[in-house]
């Protein structure tokens, strides 16, 4: 006995459900940009520049590769003081600007966040390099309570210190979302933009012609 | 007479699919242009608060190319900046000559760190050489679009918000 074979229907079916699915979500897609598609908003606050409040110490942000980092030239100008004075009671010896060059050259000198060179030999000024290694926070990062940004904010007061970020042009973002969470604190705030590969030069006197904003 | 077989006529839903990729093409169509538009050339509309705008305010843009002077729309290209007249300098004559109701005001954008230096520091230098020294001040805007001013308050209603902020918070 033989049996009859119908052949096997083919069938768009599942095909069918396939590109329903995807159409429904395209047109999701679509409702989210067009709801999406507005202008940007930007406050400008008070940004003509004014000398900081009296009496108040500055305290440096870096923000870079997007991210942001407490830039401490106080205790790298220690850091770096105290390396270079260890080196002289060592060698029992004076060394000269040259010498103490090249040794910040060869040496690893700074902290978890930044390498401490020295690019004038005639200067007193130290030239401050993020390391590679550095992770910082990102814009969303500093938004949560335990962010270090928040915690070192949360450690200052307004009465006492002011804010400045040194912004790279890769960063102007990080730094609108920073700068929003110092003003919304209190503290009066100031911005320097530089290129992404500026050297950041610290001098004695970098106090001077640092201006705050806010 | 013989009778059809009524038992093997099927639904066809070829037509249906084609429809549905016809639509799935053009929403692809559709959200990839509204995209690229909306990424492009959105517009950053600049809103002073009431704390901004002790003085009216004079907008310079600096692009990578140069210095956009709004409401102009008058562009000075960077190599031009060093060269005397034009039209920043011209600007900074008119803010010098009225600073005690008009300031600067720098929009730098991330491609235009090597305009803002540049036209900060002729601004600081004017300001020395013509022992007229103005306000000035910076801000950062976005990368992409053109920008939109919202209209500058006024300027005496602006003042007196300035002093009562100050009174509270500081």
């Amino acid at each position: 006995m033989t049996l009859r074979r119908h052949p096997l229907p083919l069938t768009h079916d599942s095909f069918l459900d396939v590109v329903s699915n995807v159409v429904g979500v395209l047109v999701l897609v679509a409702i989210a940009v067009i709801l999406n598609a507005k202008d940007i908003k930007i406050d400008l606050g008070a940004p003509v520049v004014r000398p900081p409040p009296k009496a108040t110490t500055r305290v440096i942000f870096e923000c870079s590769r997007e991210r942001i980092f407490r830039l401490d030239d106080a205790a790298l100008h220690t850091i770096s003081h105290d390396f270079a004075s260890r080196y002289v009671t060592e060698q029992a010896r004076t060394i000269t600007p040259m010498e103490r060059q090249r040794l910040f050259d060869r040496s690893d000198v700074g902290n978890e966040l930044y390498r401490v060179r020295i690019p004038d030999v005639r200067g007193s000024s130290l030239q401050l390099e993020l390391r590679e290694t550095a992770v910082g926070e990102d814009s969303l990062q500093i938004l949560e309570p335990t962010s270090a940004y928040r915690t070192e904010l949360a450690q200052l007061s307004p009465a006492t210190h002011w804010i400045f970020f040194i912004v790279r042009n890769d960063s102007f973002e990080m730094f609108r979302g920073a700068r929003q969470l110092a003003i919304e604190r209190g503290f009066s705030v100031g911005w320097d933009p530089k290129q992404r590969e500026a050297p950041l030069i610290f001098g004695n006197d970098a106090r001077d012609g640092i201006t705050a904003q806010w | 007479m013989a009778r059809r077989d009524r038992s093997h006529l099927t639904v066809s839903l070829f037509p249906f699919l084609s429809v549905l990729a016809c639509v799935t093409g053009t929403l692809s169509f559709m959200i990839s242009g509204m995209t690229a538009v909306a990424l492009g050339d959105t517009e950053q509309l600049i809103e002073l608060t009431e704390g901004g705008a002790k003085k009216t305010p004079r907008y310079v843009e600096c692009r990578s190319e140069g210095l956009l002077i709004h409401p102009q729309g008058k562009l000075v290209p960077l190599e031009k900046l060093s060269k005397t007249p034009n039209a920043y300098v011209a600007l900074l004559t008119q803010i010098a000559a009225n600073s005690e109701s008009q300031c600067l005001i720098l929009l730098v954008r991330p491609d235009g760190i090597a305009s803002y230096e540049r036209s900060w520091k002729v601004a600081q230098e004017f300001g020395k050489n013509k022992k007229r020294p103005f306000d000035m001040g910076s801000d950062a805007i976005y990368a992409a679009g053109p920008i939109r001013f919202e209209t500058a308050p006024d300027p005496a209603a602006a003042t007196k918000a300035v002093d009562t902020q100050q009174g509270t918070s500081k």
